[in-house]
């Protein structure tokens, strides 16, 4: 019997009172249990390995990334290193202009700020309640600031809140003032005033943005930035691989690092229909932090893929430190001088809102004779009905064509729409058809872009912009292409009127297909159906409009899309 | 604990020990006799180690949960190292997606589902009422084997490309059919639809078995309101089994469909999700989403009352039996119970006040809803009209329903917020409705579940279970309970949202994490007191002390059989004089008065 | 008797929270509040929040009553009647009475309640297809954009009409005018359109009591309406005038993320703030 085979179990279970007890005062022991994680680490990059392997140069990655980690640091201590030639100039990898450095902290910088998230804690400081500020997401050091060095002021020793302040203890926080608050109360200013300016002019150090990128970005854009998280695979378009310098929704010339600004804008507004959300609820002061941070890994991601080609043409597999400082000046000074690269920042947009239709109209149609013609060559990628990836008879420019038996399909690649079969058509636009009447077809390969992802046109009529849809934006992507993918910049020959003009083609074939003016449209037929009816009208239709089957008429304008 | 094993009164029926004095069967073998059983005891127990099983796997998702919801991405212990290498051991968004969508799953499908209508429903019926076995003993154990399948699907479903599936247990669409919405709706969604299908599977046969054995197998004078309340709880329970699970797997397998065959049910036209459209990728489209819900809800509703029904039954049995005192109101019990299944049907639109539903139907289903809530009261009354005037035996089971009644009234109470519509407008999808239904799920089915075990046990297993870690096990139990979910009103108050994976980055969320610590710990607390609880059912499966046919004095059927019934459960022919409560009757000497005695004058 | 002790203060213990946390929530509750966010609901500033707020408290105050009495009962029960004794329990199998008593009773309660929320449920679902005196439909001031995983607010910008040239776009933040009509409420409505691109999603705003999921493919008309004086009494002496807006239906990986504010401004700014938007919308940043 198995019970009887258990039996020789029955010494241990008869103490069992004792083990359970013990376990659970374990578990109440652990009451103020207090987690922390452990810290990521960089690695390099998998393109750098291959290339080391290949050229059999794969033992001396660690001269690499040690090199990388005394230019960059570690995610939980990082840095720009700075070099003599840096320090001779005055100039600050970080940004360009004025800006005083000191050796030892000057990965902070001070920009003007206009914190969103801690006017929360100013309301409450201006009310006097102290006592109730609540800490502060991912800002580790202006809370330590503010429990040290405003101890008296949390734990309601001073007699009278709003009094003058005892100058607080310069020793510590404020040692390098211009670093951390620039604009310090002076002597006799009041404790509510230093505590205001603690809060509205706070910095985050990068230290403090790698922490919030561990928990923001983290998950999707990797340690490194490699767009490779463990979330990345699950996303369309793929996020974005910093690593090779190339932003694609910027106000610089094609090809360009991008401006502070343009990162930036990113965070606060989102790419739209990507995964990439707005970060808007962050004070300005966290995302330019990121900024810093995202910066970082770009540099990092640059210089080390400029070190492994320097080790690969190298005969001795060597990194001499001129070699390494040249590279980081490079990778460094081209994101410094972003700025200098900045386009159309003088560009007078045209106000269609103020045009009349008929100019809109005649301007339209110019700029649709252009998106047609063969100088600006819009069509052979976006489809003559501006639907991009979505036509049905994908632009040819855009994929080549592959034998379906002989090529070698990449599943991952083809998993993400990579491949695209499409119906062969003839001359007079039928589809051509075998013997037994299926219908012919090819399969092409989408051209990937810098990143390896298919290079997928935008289809206009969603009225989807990525990059944002305001004219400026369009006006950039058309002047100065998109960085990385097969959008080129325009030729020289385009004067800046027809590109607008192509704006305005744009806009109004996004417009055209708006779902809520479709509607609008509908429901105005629809009226004057009712009135030619005669007052049959009454309130059913308009108590439809609320929800239940309201939806399904905006549902049908893709099929007046295609009929136009 | 004295009057378990005092002397059954009855000659003949109380000889301690139990010599198996089934009829002369040919021995089956092993796995005839434990696998491939068609006893509905063996088929009853299979269920229940299922249950138990499962219900370890969902407790640690859960623990995974409260983790991540306490302190925020921060490093996972144990798991950490083996899932999250790239993220410094911090767990990751989809994962937390998978997590309460498998939590939510489980729970429901995998551990109340099967240990309230497959263990008990199996193990109680054909004793309850006086059956050698079930009307159709192949099916009941293809009713067992079919959730074999089920097993293997939810299993697989973690191992596909992309994880678990991760589109809440609600499965609603888009979210859930298009391939591109979540990492989880790859193709593990339609590994969890064929979990979900077999699961239905394995309950129809189980619910057609309980309806034909009710009907057709009752002992000779047993009529139906001799009947105890478990039979006739898991009775309402299978009837809404049978009229809402055909739509749960019609509803089902349309999602199947749209996934698998691009039909397009589900999928309105136009859409751009993760840079996939649908129609493009050549899906049919123009569907609406709203008729899931409508499908879903329509089962899902029913579904929390085939919970929550046979937990009342099984609760009224054990009180009536550890009070000494007749169940207060038995056909109002059986009355209410069965407009519960009734109303139950034409409610499930109180899930969707905020989905963008026909305003003039939410007022239907809201006066509807409303009126559901009366049978539930009327219970609660009932069973402390039970209460008083008993003789109350603070046995372990007793202690566990009598927390069951404790935390009913709460759940029951707050569900009430739920049905007020303007109300619920603001509390809908907050952590008061994960409060509310915890506290009628966990603190109702799962603390009746507890007490059922702790009273059926002798009669399963022949053996008694301890009852002083029985009643640790319920003190600690029930104060972790409350600890968990008490506060989780007050988050919902502040507006927490649930499936929010790291919620204090919204300033109106910020300052609730000391609140989500607390629950955290106490819930850690919950899920290692449970201990007491693992210990002492495996400990007294072969340890425990003997017990004879009756250790309770209970008064109904099955504890006529032995302690464990033999093949065939009973070994003497039975016949049925009265009512299944008949404690402390005038009639008879002893305070019980069992239903199969014969009329005696006193 | 252990068990009895314990047993019974276990069940005081619960009904003792249970009362305390709600009717003593004003200490209790809001007590270890940090900041301008308290254990309960945050302010309430909409024109109509006011009147569910009420049916919460209705409903909490018969809740209440109804918790006190059943839990008391059972307390009581538990401690008369679980002590020894060698008599038997009383032999009863019910009472009609007792049972229309506390059928009627409840009835009756919830009847009260469901009659009581009718007229609340109406006015927050129907009143956004109102029509103004000259029975047209009232102006939608934006589309609200549902997708993964950001809020989006589609303005028609001057002229009024969606799908023209000067629609602006503002991510994150919604910008509503607060329509200064002294008592008139029904002109302070702001109608809305409610869509999704891609999933369920859930357009929540706490402070406004307001939920709606945004469908895909449905359009839905919505209305909020804030009211100014709660509004001033609130917001009227912070520095930050906004609120939260909240993703309320699982929408992916990224629910969590999908974030945004409400501000409200007084007509003329709201107008500065359209023309502002209008400028940057053609401006060259």
């Amino acid at each position: 019997m198995a019970t009887q085979r258990l039996m020789c179990l029955r010494p241990l279970a008869q103490c069992n009172p004792l083990v359970l007890s013990g376990m659970l005062v374990g578990v109440f022991a652990s009451c103020d249990y207090d987690p922390g994680h452990v810290d990521p680490a960089f690695s390099l990059s998998e393109s750098t390995m291959t290339s080391l392997d290949e050229v059999g140069l794969a033992s001396s990655s660690p001269q690499v990334s040690g090199a990388l980690t005394t230019l960059f640091g570690t995610p939980q201590d990082p840095h720009f290193l700075i070099t003599t030639e840096m320090l001779d100039g005055d100039e600050n990898p970080n940004l360009s202009g004025d800006y005083e450095i000191s050796e030892e902290q000057w990965e902070v910088i001070v920009t003007d700020n206009r914190s969103r998230r801690f006017l929360r804690q100013l309301d409450l400081i201006k009310a006097g309640r102290f006592a109730a500020v609540p800490e502060p997401l991912y800002a580790e050091d202006l809370w330590a600031i503010w429990t040290s060095d405003f101890a008296p002021l949390h734990t309601g020793e001073p007699a009278e809140v709003g009094g003058t302040a005892v100058k607080v203890d310069p020793a510590s926080a404020f040692d390098d003032e211009d670093l951390w608050v620039p604009g310090l109360p002076e002597d006799g200013a009041t404790w509510a005033e230093a505590a205001e300016l603690l809060f509205t002019n706070w910095y985050p150090s990068l230290r403090e943005s790698a922490e919030m990128y561990r928990v923001q970005c983290l998950h999707c854009h990797g340690v490194e930035g490699g767009g490779d998280g463990p979330t990345a695979e699950f996303l369309e378009p793929r996020p974005r691989d910093y690593r090779l310098g190339k932003f694609k929704w910027i106000a610089v010339d094609n090809g360009k690092r991008p401006r502070r600004q343009d990162l930036v804008d990113i965070l606060m507004h989102g790419s739209y229909t990507t995964a990439m959300p707005s970060f808007a609820r962050f004070s300005s002061g966290q995302l330019h932090g990121l900024v810093d941070y995202v910066r970082l890994l770009a540099m990092r991601g640059e210089t080390e893929a400029r070190l492994v080609l320097e080790m690969a043409d190298s005969d001795s597999g060597d990194l001499p430190l001129g070699t390494i400082e040249s590279n980081y000046t490079d990778v460094w000074t081209n994101w410094r001088d972003a700025d200098e690269n900045y386009v159309a920042a003088d560009v007078t947009v045209p106000r269609w809102d103020q045009m009349s239709v008929a100019e809109q109209m005649t301007r339209g149609e110019h700029g649709r004779e252009l998106f047609m013609g063969i100088l600006a060559n819009c069509f052979s990628c976006h489809g003559a009905d501006g639907r991009g990836a979505d036509a049905p008879n994908l632009p040819i420019s855009l994929a080549e064509v592959v034998d379906a038996d002989e090529h070698e399909i990449d599943p991952e690649y083809e998993a993400r729409g990579g491949y695209r079969w499409v119906e062969k058509v003839d001359a007079a636009g039928r589809t051509m058809k075998d013997e037994d009447g299926h219908a012919l077809r090819d399969l092409y390969r989408i051209k990937p872009d810098d990143w390896g992802n298919p290079s997928v046109p935008r289809n206009f009529t969603r009225s989807i912009f990525r990059g944002g849809s305001r004219p400026i934006d369009l006006y950039r992507r058309i002047k100065y292409g998109i960085t990385g993918t097969i959008m080129p910049a325009a030729e020289v020959s385009i004067s800046d009127a027809d590109i607008w003009d192509l704006v305005i083609y744009v806009r109004i074939l996004a417009n055209s297909h708006d779902l809520a003016r479709v509607r609008e449209h509908k429901q105005a037929a629809l009226a004057d159906r009712h009135a030619a009816e005669h007052e049959h009208s009454d309130s059913d239709d308009s108590s439809n409009a609320n929800s239940g089957d309201g939806g399904q008429d905006t549902d049908n304008n893709h099929n007046e899309a295609s009929d136009h | 604990m004295s009057d378990t094993h005092a002397s059954n009164p009855r000659p003949g029926m109380g000889e301690a020990g139990t010599t198996r004095t089934s009829h002369e069967h040919h021995e089956l073998g092993f796995i005839r006799k434990y696998i491939f059983s068609t006893d509905h005891k063996v088929i009853g127990t299979q269920f229940m180690l299922l249950g138990l099983v499962f219900f370890v796997l969902g407790g640690l998702f859960a623990m995974a949960i409260r983790y991540q919801l306490a302190w925020p991405w921060e490093s996972m212990p144990v798991i950490g190292d083996l899932l999250f290498p790239n993220t410094g051991q911090a767990i990751t968004p989809e994962f937390y997606t998978m997590l309460f969508t498998m939590h939510g799953t489980i729970m429901i499908f995998f551990v109340i589902i099967p240990l309230l209508t497959g263990a008990f429903g199996n193990f109680l019926i054909p004793l309850m009422i006086g059956a050698p076995d079930m009307a159709l003993p192949k099916l009941n154990m293809f009713g067992f084997w079919a959730m074999i399948p089920a097993v293997f699907c939810v299993l697989m479903s973690f191992h596909q490309p992309g994880g678990g599936p991760a589109a809440g247990w609600t499965a609603y669409p888009t979210l859930s059919t298009i391939e591109s919405a979540a990492p989880g709706s790859v193709s593990a969604q339609t590994w969890w639809l064929l979990a979900l299908t077999w699961v239905g599977v394995s309950s129809m046969m189980g619910a057609v078995n309980y309806v034909t054995t009710i009907v057709k197998m009752r002992a000779p004078g047993m009529t139906l309101f001799r009947m105890p309340l478990s039979v006739w709880a898991l009775w309402i329970a299978a009837m809404l089994q049978l009229f809402a699970l055909p739509v749960l797997t019609a509803a089902g397998l349309m999602q199947v469909a749209d996934r698998v065959l691009y039909t397009g049910f589900f999928t309105p036209t136009n859409l751009v999700i993760n840079q996939l459209n649908p129609e493009g990728a050549g899906a049919a489209a123009g569907g609406q989403p709203l008729l899931w819900q409508h499908l879903f809800w329509f089962y899902s509703h029913p579904a929390v009352y085939i919970m929550i029904v046979p937990a009342m039954g099984m609760a009224s049995d054990i009180l009536s039996v550890h009070a000494r005192k007749p169940i207060f109101g038995y056909k109002p019990m059986v009355y209410s119970m069965s407009s519960i299944a009734g109303l139950g049907f034409i409610v499930w639109g109180h899930h969707m006040f905020a989905a963008g539903m026909n305003p003039a139907l939410g007022m239907t289903f809201m006066v509807a809803t409303m009126m559901i809530a009366l049978p539930s009261a009327v219970k609660v009354f009932n069973w402390l009209g039970t209460l008083w005037g008993a003789r109350i035996q603070l046995t372990t089971p007793m202690l566990f329903i009598l927390g069951f009644i404790a935390m009913f009234i709460i759940g029951g109470l707050s569900g009430i917020w739920m049905a007020a519509t303007p109300v619920d407008i603001y509390i809908h999808d907050t952590y008061i409705i994960v409060a509310h239904f915890h506290y009628v799920v966990f603190g109702g089915s799962v603390f009746a579940i507890f007490a059922a075990i702790y009273h059926w046990f002798p009669k399963i297993f022949g053996r008694v279970m301890n009852e002083t870690l029985g009643k640790i096990h319920f003190v600690g139990s029930f104060i972790f309970t409350n600890g968990v979910f008490y506060m989780m009103h007050q988050l919902g108050m502040a507006g927490l949202m649930r499936r929010t994976a790291d919620p204090y980055d919204y300033e109106t969320y910020a300052h609730l994490q000391p609140l989500n610590v607390f629950i955290t710990i106490s819930a850690f607390c919950l899920f290692v007191w449970q201990v007491f609880f693992v210990w002492n059912f495996f400990h007294s499966m072969f340890w425990g002390k003997r017990v004879s046919r009756n250790p309770w004095n209970a008064c109904s059927l099955e504890w006529e059989a032995p302690s464990p019934p033999g093949h065939g459960n009973f070994d003497r022919p039975l016949r049925v004089h009265r009512g299944p409560y008949e404690y402390a009757s005038p009639d008879v000497e002893e305070d019980f008065f069992a239903q199969t005695r014969e009329v005696e004058s006193k | 008797m252990i068990m009895r002790i314990t047993t019974t203060l276990l069940m005081l213990a619960l009904l003792i929270l249970g009362i305390v946390s709600w009717v003593d929530y004003e200490y209790w509750l809001m007590a270890p509040s940090p900041s301008h966010y308290t254990w309960w609901w945050p302010e309430e500033m909409s024109t109509l929040g006011q009147r569910s707020d009420n049916l919460f408290w209705l409903i909490l105050v018969m809740v209440t009553v109804m918790f006190a009495i059943t839990m008391g009962a059972l307390i009581l029960s538990i401690w008369k009647f679980s002590a020894k004794r060698e008599d038997k329990a009383v032999f009863t199998h019910g009472s009609h009475k007792l049972e229309l008593l506390w059928t009627a009773i409840p009835a009756a309660l919830l009847l009260v309640i469901a009659f009581s929320q009718m007229s609340t449920f109406a006015a927050m679902q129907f009143d956004s297809s109102m029509q103004d005196e000259d029975g047209h439909d009232l102006p939608v001031l934006c589309e609200i954009w549902g997708s993964q995983f950001d809020w989006r607010f589609r303005y028609p910008g001057k002229d009024g009409r969606f799908g023209t040239n000067d629609d602006f776009e503002s991510v994150y933040e919604l910008v509503m005018p607060l329509r200064d009509t002294e008592k008139d409420h029904d002109k302070k409505k702001v109608i809305f359109l409610l869509r999704s691109r891609d999933v369920l999603h859930s357009f929540f705003v706490p402070h406004l009591r307001f939920k709606r999921d945004a469908v895909p493919g449905m359009t839905q008309r919505i209305w909020m309406a804030v009211d100014d004086k709660q509004l001033a009494e609130i917001m009227g002496g912070r520095e930050d005038k906004t609120f939260d807006i909240i993703c309320a239906e699982l929408c992916g990986w990224g629910h969590y993320k999908m974030s945004g504010r409400v501000r409200v401004l007084p007509d003329a700014e709201y107008e500065a703030w359209v023309d502002e938007m209008t400028a940057l919308q053609f401006g060259n940043s």
